[in-house]
């Protein structure tokens, strides 16, 4: 019983000084910095998404998994994709 | 391409469907309590139940020249109606007078032929309450 | 100590609600970094909270305290400690002690490594995290509470842990099994948090998938474990039964691979959004639902659903899921507008779709399966069952062409292919399966379903070694190395380890499905009684009996028959097999010990089923199940791809979100 009761308060003080601590913490160097508009942000993920479709294409077709015609023909899409994506990239941050 | 995929959806469907109430009808077995198996099967035979109920004295196992389990089951609950039980094949782990069970088979000629038995499964967890469980053990 | 274990499972509970509460309203209005800080070290603090409230309890069985009314049920003097301590979980009040400190502990290693998350997304991710401990932490205090006293006479000695479940793998098989379960609630915390704050960037979905990939390849282990458990004890011969309990582990089994598959069209298009929202939340449902089937008796009797309180409790928390998942698509829904639609129906992505379709319609058929004696009574007044029958018939087409789109799959280009170009790639593969079909036609295997079964196998197995030769030819074409040496299959694989890491898995799946194939359809099985010096012959083997042999143990009695197995060919002694009848006078239980030969062909499993009452002769089962042993080969070839594949994603995706964290600085 009696140990039970001192191990409950060494848990709950324990648990206590290391909720408190979080207010005594610095502030994280990367916690505050807002990452750029929601717009700006979905076109970073689009980039990522077209770039990443490229790199498969080009694996499939270094595998011969796609004729040569289909992987020129995709290929010119995904690029033109690309360079939209980064065309409105640039417009938005010289907003 | 939209139009295509809609049909590929509707067409799994049908088709899941189709498997799933075909098979239903085909393998679906009516779940009884003793006391209900024998209200409902006068003189017919029942193809096809599930019976759960709890084992009662006398059992009687035999090893040759089949095995072959005789046993007696009735509603869990109580009562006086008692089915009897033959099931060719081993005595299953755990199976003892007082332990509930769970029966697949055919009713024939007023005894249950079990194709498949079952003792409760001791990954189910039994009530937490200590007078459930020792009624159980006592009866 | 089980004051104190009682006391943490309080302050645990106190500490996720805090969590919980206090993560949502942080997401709601921006607070200080402080104050994330706290809901963070909150998360924390209830799984070592958590941790010595288990401590707590497995103090209580360790020192046979029956003043406990959990220890007194599923502990005894007698029992080795080993089997005190798997006790804990023997239960469903420990069990859930134990599910909790899983979800607790899962939340704590996420809440670790969140420091670097996007602002937006953590007080909502601490929200979700804490919401499932906190459900979980309530059923545990509110209705299930291991800590509750004995009400009335306390005897000297407990009643005892069932003796089945006295057995090694009960030390790692639930563990193993709820470390799968428990971690599906992370996968779903990440995207309501995505949803609910908005943030919606490539990135949680990858730490998505990540999480799942590691919860999915516990829950494989798992459940093959239960597997191999049922197999070695159960002494029915077989290792699955389509059983409630099983079914409640195989069902988020199946939702969460459908998602490891779409979420690599999200990936890679954009879209199925939604659909992989439904399927990440539909898979956490199928973990709390399958924790309800299991433990609230709703198959047994729709009655006694009605005659607990925790199915209702387990059905509003059931509801609550759907209401803020459908809430938080609809308030977002103009952000989850697909950003691509699917090119070609020959292409990866539309296979990745039909995969999913089998899987939710096998998902389906089962869940259907499990509740139609629920759905019967309640509609019809009859209550009606389906057993196994029923599921084999449904899903083995089903299962059939899940193995059959998972040779086509990787073997298919994204965005489009050409008919051409199909025909190409699976010639070979086609003429292969075709040319094992006959070859088993000819051998006498003529049943439809095997022969198909072995021939989609061989199908499958030979796009994925084309698939693997092509990438080395490519590889070699980058490093000039010849295309089968080692060095080039290393730099292939370390290139391209997601992609290599799931064939892994698939070749286990293959493994895995011929064996199963093969113990469906060839098994023997036969009943025989034998005198001390009689033989019995079964498939490649003789069964000679030649003694008795009775033993006493701490808690049992046992019969062992000694059955020297033979080679028909050339009679040679092969193995001695020991199976055994044990009694525990305890609980008064009569168990059987399998005696398992396993061989790379075939295993023999062989029961003693009883001994006449002069004691002199021994009745036995025998089963010969083909290839059995190659089930559990494939196994652990799954989840070893599966480590394969979780393992360096958790790199990869440190490593990207610096990167990002870069790139979001510098705008």
């Amino acid at each position: 019983m009696s140990i039970s009761l001192v191990l409950s308060m060494l848990l709950a003080l324990l648990v206590g000084a290391f909720l408190t601590g979080a207010f005594f913490e610095p502030a994280f160097a990367g916690d505050s910095v807002l990452p750029g508009s929601d717009a700006l942000r979905a076109l970073y993920d689009s980039k990522e998404r077209s770039l990443r479709a490229i790199k498969d294409l080009e694996l499939d077709y270094s595998m011969s998994k796609i004729s040569p015609e289909d992987f020129e023909r995709s290929k010119q899409e995904l690029s033109l994709e690309v360079a939209v994506i980064l065309d409105e990239i640039r417009k938005h941050e010289q907003r | 391409m939209g139009r295509v995929f809609i049909s590929l959806v509707v067409f799994f469907i049908v088709v899941g469907a189709v498997l799933v109430f075909q098979a239903t009808r085909g393998t679906s077995s009516l779940v009884l309590m003793p006391s209900e198996l024998i209200a409902r099967a006068h003189a017919s035979d029942l193809p096809r139940i599930r019976v759960g109920g709890r084992v009662v004295d006398p059992i009687q196992y035999q090893t040759e020249p089949v095995f072959l389990l005789s046993f007696s089951v009735r509603d869990p609950k109580g009562g006086d109606a008692v089915v009897p039980v033959e099931y060719r094949g081993l005595r299953p782990d755990m199976f003892q007078v007082g332990r509930d069970v769970l029966i697949d088979g055919d009713f024939v000629g007023g005894v249950i032929k079990a194709a498949k038995l079952q003792t409760q499964c001791p990954s189910k967890y039994e009530p937490a309450v200590p007078g459930a469980t020792s009624a159980a053990e006592g009866s | 100590m089980i004051e104190f274990g009682h006391f943490s499972l309080c302050l645990a509970w106190i500490l996720a609600l805090v969590g919980c509460v206090y993560g949502a309203f942080l997401g709601c209005r921006a607070g200080s970094s402080s104050q994330v800080e706290f809901t963070r070290r909150a998360t924390v603090a209830t799984s070592v909270a958590l941790a010595m409230s288990l401590v707590g309890l497995g103090y209580g069985f360790v020192t046979n305290d029956y003043t406990v009314q959990y220890v007194w049920q599923y502990s005894n003097r007698d029992m080795p400690w080993i089997y005190k301590i798997t006790a804990i979980w023997g239960g469903m009040d420990g069990s859930m002690l134990l599910w909790c400190f899983f979800v607790a502990m899962y939340c704590a290693l996420v809440a670790r490594s969140s420091v670097s998350y996007p602002r937006p997304l953590r007080p909502w991710l601490y929200c979700f995290l804490n919401s499932s401990t906190l459900f979980f932490t309530t059923i545990t205090l509110y209705l299930t509470n291991p800590f509750r006293y004995v009400k009335s006479f306390v005897g000297s000695d407990g009643r005892g842990l069932n003796p089945l479940l006295q057995n090694e793998y009960m030390a790692i098989h639930p563990p193993t099994l709820y470390l799968g379960f428990t971690g599906l609630a992370i996968p779903y915390a990440f995207c309501m948090a995505a949803l609910a704050s908005g943030h919606m960037s490539n990135d949680w979905i990858r730490l998505t998938r990540r999480w799942t990939l590691v919860a999915w390849t516990f829950l494989t282990a798992g459940i093959v474990l239960g597997g191999h458990w049922a197999y070695l004890e159960l002494g029915w011969g077989g290792f699955w039964a389509w059983d409630p309990v099983e079914n409640a582990s195989f069902l988020p089994w199946l939702t969460a691979t459908a998602f490891l598959h779409s979420v690599m069209v999200q990936e890679r298009k954009g879209m199925l959004k939604i659909w992989n929202i439904f399927l990440v939340a539909l898979t956490y449902s199928l973990t709390v639902f399958g924790t309800f089937l299991t433990r609230s008796g709703i198959v047994q009797s729709v009655h006694a659903f009605a005659s607990t309180d925790i199915g209702w409790v387990f059905l509003s928390y059931l509801a609550a899921i759907a209401v803020v998942t459908v809430g938080l698509v609809v308030f977002r829904f103009s952000d989850l507008k697909p950003a691509r639609a699917i090119e070609s129906l020959l292409s990866r992505e539309a296979v990745f779709l039909l995969n999913n379709l089998v899987l939710l319609s096998i998902c389906f058929a089962v869940l259907w399966g499990v509740m139609f004696p629920v759905f019967s009574e309640a509609f019809t007044g009859q209550k009606q069952t389906v057993g196994i029958p029923f599921f084999n018939r449904v899903n083995i087409p089903l299962f059939l062409a899940l193995i059959f789109l998972m040779g086509v799959g990787p073997s298919i280009a994204w965005r489009r292919s050409s008919p051409r170009q199909l025909a190409r790639s699976f010639a070979l593969p086609f003429v292969g399966a075709f040319l094992v079909a006959t070859a088993l036609v000819w051998a006498g295997i003529t049943e439809f379903y095997p022969v198909l079964s072995y021939a989609i196998c061989f199908f499958v197995l030979m796009t994925i070694l084309s698939e693997l030769q092509r990438g080395l030819r490519a590889q070699s074409g980058i490093t000039d190395a010849s295309e089968w040496s080692p060095s080039n299959i290393m730099s292939l694989a370390r290139r391209h380890r997601i992609k290599y890491g799931a064939h892994i898995i698939h070749f286990g799946v293959l493994i895995m499905t011929v064996a199963i194939t093969a113990s469906m359809a060839h098994k023997i099985e036969r009943e025989f009684t034998l005198a001390p010096g009689e033989k019995f012959v079964v498939g490649r083997f003789a069964l000679e009996l030649s003694e008795f042999h009775e033993e006493e143990k701490a808690n049992y009695s046992a019969i062992q028959a000694h059955v020297v197995v033979r080679s028909l060919k050339d009679n040679s002694i092969l193995q001695v097999l020991v199976p055994e009848l044990r009694f525990y006078p305890r609980n008064k239980e009569t168990t059987t010990e399998v005696a398992l030969r396993m061989g790379q062909r075939e295993d023999l499993y062989l029961i003693l089923a009883g001994v006449d009452e002069s004691g002199a002769k021994a009745s036995m089962k025998v089963f010969v199940n083909p290839l059995q042993v190659w089930l559990w080969y494939g196994a652990i070839i799954m989840i070893l791809g599966g480590v394969v594949v979780a393992v360096p994603v958790a790199r990869v995706t440190t490593a990207r979100r610096v990167e990002l964290g870069g790139v979001s600085q510098s705008i």
